[in-house]
């Protein structure tokens, strides 16, 4: 028959109950609380503190460590009762203990745990625990070796952890990658904290729109200390200056003869092309001047105080061998040596008359013009009509320019009076061979006189 | 009394899974899951509270006039499975570390796991209609001496397997109060 009774509450439990607690009792109190122990203390020695020199002596006295959860004092009051020397640290904000307790998720067993045996190191930490980043350095960069195994404080800091050197970064960086950390540490120094807080910010990754000087053309791609030169402090990045000649100066082609003022002609993009407006300048360009290169004209690189002469630059291309002087100008013109406008009426010699029409070389013979005979005969030789009757005179006194007839004959005229007839010595105006028909030694007078007008034909 | 041994199946099964979570915590995290830390106290906790709700839910059920819901036979293998996975849990909580009182515990809770194999053995020499209700045999035969001695020992086993249970439990929650005190709770 089985009793509504629940079996738990049967006789025999009720002193199975009462002998278990009896028991624990027993142990309890001969033990102290030894009965609750999750594990032997540790047992490393130190220095007495709190009257034990290891947790091991504290032995059974829990209390010593393990408040009353209802109690105001926490486990680290308890800790710092006998470990002076920390709550001395934990006057110094910065200090390793100060900085660690900011975070409120770390107790002082999270780094140093007990009742794990006698020979349980006294600080075990991961390197992932301990919150790094309150030292001002992230460790998120540094969680693996290059041999793959986890990061142990140990690796960084060797003699203990409230201290770290320096030259350490170097020493396995430049193990790592030798060649990099040589140029880097020439371009950049050896306070490798200076700009490295372990969240890299600082990086090839490092996002140069965020800046105020925008990255473009050939600037993107280049190494940072190419333009920050010797950057020590990141503080040194921004204070670069960003004129062009700020870091160009030493690339000017120009030497400094067109200002200081690159980006007026040249483009991030590249140095060539540039777009200089010659017309900015003394001289303007037109003509075939447009199509000239720069080096044509202004050579090494000379460009400022570049002559502006004509003759300057086209002495070579002189063809009149200097002999029409040096003002290319007044005859030629920018769109082309020809046509040359050139005005002989600035000459010795005026042109007028049939003279006008005369193509240069006609009179100037092998190029030579200054200088050229102004003599009538120079150019023009006796005809056989006068018989050398005339040699040795200017042909101008008979002849002008419009042209050879008529001629005005002024001088002795030998059978026919001089006002004869009409006016002046040729006999009624006319020309000399209205009579002189073959030449000056024969004459006729049938050209006008017949029998049928005696007086002459007009 | 369905004695295809489903729950033991079952349990086997629920044991391998809770087997292969612990060993990826303890590959993720490179040690073994602390008793008091997020994984081992989880373990601990869960694995009690099975246990709590083998001894008391079956017991309820199977003297309880008013809530009679769900076979007896049913209960029964409820009680196998939640009495081996929720020892099993416990253990692995334990850390492997077997001090003081937590250990006693420990013992304990492997001494009741084992009178329940024994007592489910004996359990089963008796004859039992599909619902688990003993049969009885009409015959004075040996046999029926024998399914005698097998319900005397039925008995005894009872006897013992309770009171130890009771013993358990006490230890236990003496643990909880001790680790509720020293670490649980501390600041």
């Amino acid at each position: 028959m089985r009793s509504s009774r629940l079996s738990c509450l049967s006789p025999s439990a009720i002193v199975a109950l009462v002998i278990t607690l009896a028991i624990i009792a027993i142990f309890g109190f001969s033990s102290g609380s030894a009965l609750f122990t999750a594990g032997s203390l540790n047992a490393h020695t130190g220095k007495s503190l709190g009257g034990v020199t290891s947790h091991l002596e504290i032995g059974n006295d829990c209390a010593k460590c393990h408040s009353a959860p209802w109690s105001s004092a926490t486990q680290a009051d308890l800790c710092v009762t006998c470990h002076t020397d920390i709550s001395q640290q934990l006057a110094k904000p910065d200090s390793i203990h100060s900085l660690m307790i900011k975070n409120e998720s770390i107790a002082c067993h999270s780094c140093h745990p007990d009742h794990r045996g006698p020979n349980a190191p006294l600080t075990d930490m991961v390197s992932g625990t301990f919150p790094h980043d309150s030292t001002g350095y992230s460790l998120r960069s540094h969680k693996q070796r290059s041999d793959g195994q986890a990061f142990l404080c140990s690796d960084c800091h060797s003699q203990d952890v409230t201290n770290f050197d320096k030259a350490l970064c170097s020493t396995c960086h430049t193990q790592a990658n030798k060649t990099f950390m040589d140029s880097h540490t020439q371009a950049y120094g050896t306070e490798c904290m200076a700009c490295h807080d372990g969240l890299e910010t600082i990086s090839k990754k490092f996002d140069h729109s965020s800046a105020a000087f925008k990255l473009e053309g050939k600037h993107i791609g280049l190494n940072c200390q190419d333009c920050h030169t010797k950057p020590r402090v990141l503080a040194d990045f921004l204070s670069l200056p960003p004129a062009c000649s700020d870091c160009h100066a030493k690339d000017d082609a120009h030497k400094g003869g067109f200002g200081m003022d690159c980006g007026s002609c040249h483009k991030v993009a590249g140095w060539k092309p540039a777009t200089f407006d010659h017309n900015l300048s003394a001289f303007k360009l037109e003509g075939k001047h447009l199509d000239a290169k720069c080096t044509d004209c202004h050579i090494n690189n000379v460009f400022k105080g570049t002559e502006s002469s004509c003759f300057a630059c086209h002495q070579k291309d002189d063809k009149h061998k200097g002999k029409f002087g040096q003002d290319c100008g007044a005859c030629h013109k920018a769109a082309g040596w020809e046509p040359a406008t050139f005005d002989h009426n600035l000459s010795a010699f005026k042109l007028d008359g049939a003279h006008t029409k005369v193509e240069c070389q006609k009179c100037h013979i092998n190029n030579v013009f200054k200088g050229t005979s102004q003599v009538c005969s120079s150019c023009h030789n006796d005809p056989a009509f006068h018989l050398g009757m005339f040699s040795g005179t200017i042909c101008s006194q008979c002849h002008n320019t419009s042209a050879w007839s008529p001629a005005l004959y002024n001088g002795p005229h030998p059978g026919i009076s001089n006002d004869e007839g009409g006016s002046g010595v040729n006999h009624g105006g006319k020309g000399c061979r209205s009579c002189h028909t073959t030449n000056l030694n024969t004459a006729t007078c049938t050209q006008c006189h017949d029998s049928n007008s005696p007086g002459g034909e007009d | 009394m369905s004695g295809n041994g489903k729950e033991l199946w079952w349990s086997l099964i629920a044991s391998v899974l809770i087997t292969g979570l612990y060993a990826y915590v303890l590959f993720v995290t490179q040690k073994v899951p602390a008793a008091g830390e997020l994984f081992g106290h989880t373990l601990g906790i869960l694995g009690f509270m099975m246990m709590l709700m083998t001894e008391t839910l079956y017991s309820l059920r199977k003297r309880s006039r008013i809530a009679r819901w769900g076979k007896m036979s049913e209960w029964l293998q409820f009680h196998i499975f939640t009495g081996l996975v929720g020892p099993y849990m416990v253990f692995l909580h334990t850390s492997w570390k077997f001090n003081g009182l937590a250990g006693a515990v420990t013992l304990v809770t492997a001494i009741v796991v084992i009178s329940g194999f024994i007592g489910r053995y004996i359990y089963t020499r008796i004859p039992r209609t599909s619902d688990g209700i003993e049969i009885d045999t009409p015959l004075g035969s040996a046999q029926a001496a024998a399914i005698a001695n097998t319900r005397r020992l039925m008995a005894l086993w009872h006897t013992a397997h309770i009171p130890i249970g009771m013993a358990l439990f006490t230890a236990a929650f003496v643990h909880i109060g001790g680790a509720l005190y020293y670490a649980t709770l501390l600041k």
